[in-house]
């Protein structure tokens, strides 16, 4: 029998033998991974690989259909595989583990798959997926959903928009005051336990937890306070683990802290002052209750301040004794006793600044910063991804890209509006200055125990005969490895200067007398046995000739010699391609367009 | 120390639709005809948010093309019961769904077993089922309030037509939060709130920067006013602005000449910068539209204010008369049907009749009760926010006694004719269908069939009052036409789209042809290869006689068993032949032939999303769900909502 014999109608025998011999990889086996991995499976995809580090958990099985409560803490990638394969036995699915970020999965296996779909929920591991495929040129299905929206997009590299080509938005910040000394709104509450006091009372000691704050150093008196407090802190966590430490937080937390807050006049002209709990009381009323948690219905409702004290107290002591027995502890929203402690701090705080109290259930939802998902969504986004995965097996992305502004656009949004349940937007070009796409990317093999960074820089101004040597600067993410004005490293080798570490890249950027960036070039570091530096690949041609006004915006362009590894350029070409500025294309939102010659 | 596990496991979505959206998600049955590609997809998605109950009706054996397209069967499940295996499968995703099925053809089902239907709270009808049964169901769902979905598929192509009679929403939440602060007709006690205040000249620098701007706003839009009868209100932004200024000024001179003269320069920054500080003054700015925009009822709720239900419960005796008398022995309760699986009360009707009297008499919707963050002292911000709760308990009461004393009989009335005509004010429909052929039958249906009924409030609690009050200005009603209705009228709206760019309407027109071709063909086109030509053919006939039908009417006639020869059926049914515009649907045509019955794993997927989605707003009766026909092209990637 054959199993294929619907998609093989459907999609015609040489669609469908393209869909049986391409290799696909899949980023992410949760919500819509799971409804991807049956899709495929289903359409008749011949080759799968899919990578996940995630185990299942309970919240999964509202909507990740392949796991069921026995697969429970088991890797998603396994079970989703082995639940795939029990109804299509006739392919091959290859599950890892692991993180996509891990040095296994390497430029090099990127570049063996002919697509990639990224069903990813992390902000970062979507852009390393995204920063992979631009640089290996393998197509890519991004996707997400929230809520009852969802959204797929093609990125066919060098012709689309990359992952990166727009900034993401940056999570809120509030300032340092707000949150320490004047809260006036549940969320200052929240952020106050979640990044202030769990991590001063339970994770590293160093570790200040004010990644969300601004320093606004115009009250420098009440920073100074406010250090005094966090020492204060860490004396008095010496003794966690200790009986009686979960009441001597809870007492200088709600009643001394807040005294000296209050003794700081100024801070309470305009504002309803603090009053410091009744920690004998709330203490004594505590001990009197039942555990207030075993009572499943009430995280949806506000528990009453001696309740709440109960919980505080009750999970500041569990967390206290694990950090005593294993070390620092970070936040995470899924672990029980993290939950208690953040939402019962929180509405404690929330209680002495007169705040209106919040239930477990909502602050759950504020400190986890959790979006909703629903299964629909996610089987409306995946089965966009596989429909656009067709579209780009068929050539139809590049078939519009000759007049990308006004070809029949392919992203994908989905929208919970009332009659509208598919909107779509154009694929645009890639944005000139993004940093993914403005690069050219090679890939170099080298033994790094013997490899010193300066016979690196050597060999590829060796390949790359007109890169300007004196006007070079080498960086791998923030951190500076060399410029003509610091070279000490260039007699250090690459294993020494632990490279290649996370970053992928090295990113080589090339300045001309006038100071600026001609060429943009990052570098793959592919470790070798072999002595020496060998080059992957063709090897581009870089731009040499006096930049352009304005080159940043343009920084990659075609000469004569345009070889097909500079990213931009197109596979199948031999016509000229320049990349020219967004106003010569008669573009108004920004894009670069592309012109023939 | 966990949350209970149902708390846990549907988390996730909770936040969407809460705890009584989940509660209402947990009591709702939901029908699957055919357990097809798509509509196992569809109940897959209900399945593990957690439906209360599902029924699969279905009377085929697995096939090899079920193994091929459909995830949840395998080759050890050829020939088995559809019904059966599919029932199981989708059992096995979520402990907490009972799974029923009904090894039976739908067709005989329906017209032997109406009232089987009571139970449901929304059909979903998916592969290929002949019209005159989708007809059949439809006289069967109309009458008893139960949505119906139809899914119609044809390889990369699928429409999704939601039927519902009268669905109320009353969360409907709307992407911009309503802001409902009354500046523009402010009640008595605002007025007297913002009185407390001593004028702006009078107050210190922390004072002015510190006042809400709602009491900025009424208290400029009275002097100005005063001052300036003829002007136009929009004119009032710039007094705003003017008073800022001056305010912004004197602050400045006053804070300097607070500092001595050795004061650092910094600090004399600082002084002005803080003077300067002038956030509520900026809000003020920004918002000065509230002061003369008065807050009027809007469009949806007035909808569902003058929603013939209401009229029908208002002239009870009168609706009496000209309503057909129903056979009340055929449901036990009848109510629960019309609110089937709705996460509100049967009570909803009443409290629009209490709210319609609420709105009659003061001439707006009752006070909402939140007030938006604001820059404000926290003691004068926590005095306006009582302000308005206090003011919208008082309107929640007044609303709780309206409901109360209305005490609505039992309304026995509506055919599918009579709604259909209410309907009209609301949206745009055609001539009255009454002269089509085929409405007969289906009223003689529906007269058997119960009514729509509306339940009494008389024992309303004020919570269940409030929360409806706190969404007043956010109820929907939707209503679509009945599936005869849009089989058997004329659809004028489509006439110019079908002469001049028909766009995603020729997938529509095909795949009403094909059910043209069933009913000349007795089997649905591109089932055997070799036959391809001559269904094609006959398919672009089909569709020749489905633009016909839409310009002029008597589609349903179309569809029925007897039906031979597409012009003839028109001469049968009476029909001068119309002037129908020439619409070119071949690749569609063409397309359908190709597909033949085969579904594809995709699309079924992503139908299946949809199909869920749309049936967790109708059964949570949260969020606008769309209406009516949805349309979707797989090869193009596009999308369109058609109202039929
Ligand atoms: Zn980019």
């Amino acid at each position: 029998m054959d199993r294929h014999a619907p998609s093989r109608a459907l999609l015609g025998t040489q669609l469908f033998a393209q869909v049986e011999n391409t290799r696909v990889l899949m980023v992410g086996a949760g919500g819509i991974g799971c409804e991807l991995l049956k899709n495929l499976a289903m359409l008749g995809f011949g080759h799968i690989e899919l990578v996940d580090l995630d185990t299942i958990d309970v919240t999964n099985l509202n909507r990740q259909f392949l796991f069921q409560r026995q697969h429970v803490s088991q890797s998603k990638a396994h079970v989703a595989r082995e639940s795939a394969l029990r109804f299509n036995r006739n392919i091959t699915i290859i599950s890892h583990h692991g993180n996509i970020k891990d040095p296994q999965f390497d430029l090099a296996w990127f570049k063996s798959f002919n697509l990639v779909f990224n069903a990813l929920d992390n902000l970062d591991a979507r852009r390393h997926v995204n920063l992979m495929c631009v640089a290996g040129k393998v197509p890519l299905i991004d996707a997400g959903t929230a809520g009852y929206s969802g959204q797929s997009t093609i990125i066919q590299p060098g012709v689309t928009e990359c992952y990166d080509c727009h900034p993401k938005p940056t999570p809120k910040t509030f300032p340092v005051c707000t949150i320490r000394s004047t809260p006036s709104a549940p969320i200052h509450c929240i952020v106050w336990a979640k990044n202030f006091m769990f991590p001063q009372l339970f994770g590293e000691d160093e570790d200040e937890g004010d990644a969300n704050l601004v320093n606004d150093t115009t009250n420098a008196k009440q920073v100074q306070e406010l250090v005094r407090e966090a020492q204060a802190l860490r004396e008095l966590k010496r003794s966690a683990g200790l009986p009686g430490f979960a009441e001597r937080v809870f007492v200088k937390i709600y009643r001394h802290d807040i005294e000296r807050l209050l003794s700081m006049e100024g801070l309470w002209q305009m504002r309803q002052k603090p009053v410091p709990l009744d920690v004998e009381a709330l203490v004594a009323a505590a001990n009197e209750l039942r555990d207030p948690l075993a009572d499943e219905t009430a995280h949806c409702r506000v528990r009453t301040i001696e309740e709440t004290t109960k919980v505080f107290l009750q999970s500041t002591a569990a967390l206290a004794k694990r950090y005593a027995a294993s070390g620092p502890q970070s936040f995470d929203k899924d672990d029980d006793a993290a939950m208690a402690f953040v939402s019962a701090a929180a509405n404690l705080r929330c209680h002495v600044y007169h705040i209106a109290l919040k239930s477990f259930f909502e602050i759950k939802s504020m400190a986890g910063n959790i979006v909703p998902i629903v299964a629909t969504t996610n089987g409306v986004v995946a089965g966009l991804m596989v429909l656009h995965a067709l579209q780009v097996l068929e050539g139809r992305v590049l078939e519009t890209t000759t007049d990308l502004l006004t070809a029949p656009p392919a992203a994908q949004h989905l929208v919970s509006r009332p009659n509208q349940v598919l909107a779509r937007d154009k694929l645009f070009p890639p944005v000139s200055s993004c940093a993914v796409c403005a690069r050219a990317y090679v890939q170099v093999a080298v033994d790094t125990a013997s490899t010193t960074l300066g016979d690196l820089l050597e060999a590829i101004v060796d390949a790359f005969s007109v890169l300007p040597v004196d006007n070079v600067t080498v960086l791998e993410g923030a951190r500076m490895l060399y410029d003509p004005d610091f070279d000490d490293n260039l007699g250090r080798t690459l294993a020494d200067l632990n490279v290649p570490s996370h970053h992928a890249f090295l990113l080589v950027d090339a300045y001309d007398q006038d100071d600026q960036l001609v060429q943009p070039l990052s570098v793959y570091i592919q470790k070798s046995g072999k002595k020496g530096v060998e080059i992957l690949g063709n090897v581009p041609q870089l731009w040499t000739k006096p930049a352009p006004p304005k080159v940043q915006d343009a920084p990659i362009a075609g000469g004569d010699e345009l070889d097909d590894e500079v990213v931009m350029a197109v596979d199948d070409d031999d016509e000229d391609i320049i990349m020219t500025e967004s106003s010569a294309a008669g573009n108004e939102t920004g894009h670069v367009g592309r012109t023939r010659r | 120390m966990a949350p209970d596990h149902k708390t846990q496991k549907y988390d996730r979505q909770l936040r969407l639709w809460h705890a009584h959206g989940q509660a209402a998600l947990e009591k709702a049955h939901v029908c699957l005809v055919n357990g097809t590609a798509t509509g196992t997809e569809a109940l897959k998605n209900l399945v593990l948010p957690g439906v209360g109950a599902f029924t699969v009706i279905d009377a085929a054996k697995v096939s090899p093309d079920d193994v091929g397209n459909n995830f949840f069967v395998t080759r050890a499940h050829l020939g088995q019961p559809r019904a059966k295996v599919v029932t199981a499968l989708l059992q096995e995703l979520n402990d907490d769904v009972l799974g029923h099925y009904i090894d039976s053809d739908i067709t005989p089902f329906v017209a032997a077993h109406p009232r089987y239907f009571d139970r449901f709270s929304l059909v979903l009808v998916t592969g290929h089922v002949p019209a005159a049964t989708l007809l059949a169901l439809d006289r069967v769902c109309w009458p008893r309030g139960i949505p119906l979905l139809v899914v119609k598929t044809c390889g990369f192509v699928s429409t999704l037509r939601i039927v519902t009679r009268a669905h109320h929403i009353v969360e409907s939440h709307p992407d911009t939060p309503v802001r409902d602060l009354r500046l523009a007709d402010p009640f008595p006690e605002l007025v007297a709130f913002v009185d407390t205040f001593k004028p702006f000249d009078d107050m210190t620098s922390a004072e002015l920067t510190h006042v809400p701007y709602p009491v900025i706003l009424l208290h400029l839009w009275r002097e100005w006013r005063a001052q300036n009868q003829d002007t136009p209100a929009r004119e009032f932004r710039k007094y705003v602005q003017a008073e800022k200024d001056r305010h912004a000024a004197r602050l400045t001179e006053a804070a300097l000449k607070s500092l001595d003269a050795n004061q650092s320069d910094t600090a004399v920054a600082s002084a002005a910068a803080s003077a300067a500080d002038m956030e509520n003054w900026d809000e003020a700015l920004k918002q000065a539209f509230l002061a003369y925009t008065p807050t009027s009822v809007p469009r949806n709720v007035k909808d569902v204010l003058e929603h013939a239900i209401l009229d029908m419960s208002a002239n009870a005796d009168s609706a009496d008369e000209h309503a057909p008398v129903t056979n009340n022995s055929v449901v036990a309760n009848p109510v629960a049907n019309v609110t089937a699986g709705c996460a509100w009360p049967p009570t909803f009707w009443a409290l629009c009749a209490a709210l319609k009297s609420f709105v009659a008499e003061h001439g707006r919707l009752p006070v909402r009760g939140s007030v938006p963050d604001m820059k404000a002292d926290t003691a004068t911000y926590v005095s306006l926010q009582r302000v308005y709760r206090d003011k919208a308990a008082a309107d929640a009461a007044d609303l709780h006694a309206r409901a109360r004393a209305i005490a609505v009989p039992v309304v026995a009335t509506s055919t599918p004719t009579a709604s259909s005509a209410s309907l009209s004010r609301s949206s745009s429909v055609g001539p009255s269908p009454a002269t089509s052929p085929g409405m007969a039958a289906a009223d003689a249906a529906s007269t058997t069939a119960p009514a729509l009924q509306i339940e009494a409030a008389t024992n309303i609690d004020l919570a269940t009052v409030t929360e409806f009050a706190r969404h007043a200005a956010t109820l929907h009603v939707l209503s679509t036409p009945s599936l005869h209705d849009e089989y058997a009228r004329a659809h004028p709206q489509w006439t110019r789209a079908l002469n001049d760019d028909p766009g995603m309407l020729s997938i529509y027109v095909v795949l009403r042809a094909r059910e043209v071709f069933y009913a000349r063909q007795r089997r649905w086109p591109g089932a055997h290869a070799a036959d391809a030509d001559a269904d094609t053919a006959r398919l672009r006939s089909a569709a020749r006689d489905v633009v016909k039908a839409l310009v002029a009417g008597g589609g349903n006639a179309l569809v029925m068993e007897a039906a031979e020869g597409g012009a003839d059926a028109h001469a049968e049914a009476g029909i001068a032949t119309p002037v129908a515009p020439v619409v070119d649907v071949d690749d569609w045509v063409q397309e359908c032939v190709r597909a033949g019955p085969a579904e594809l794993a995709a699309v079924a997927g992503y139908m299946g999303g949809v199909i869920a989605q749309e049936a967790i707003k109708l059964i949570t009766a949260q969020y606008v769900p769309m209406m009516n026909t949805y349309v979707y092209d797989g090869i193009h990637s596009k999308s369109e909502v058609l109202k039929a």
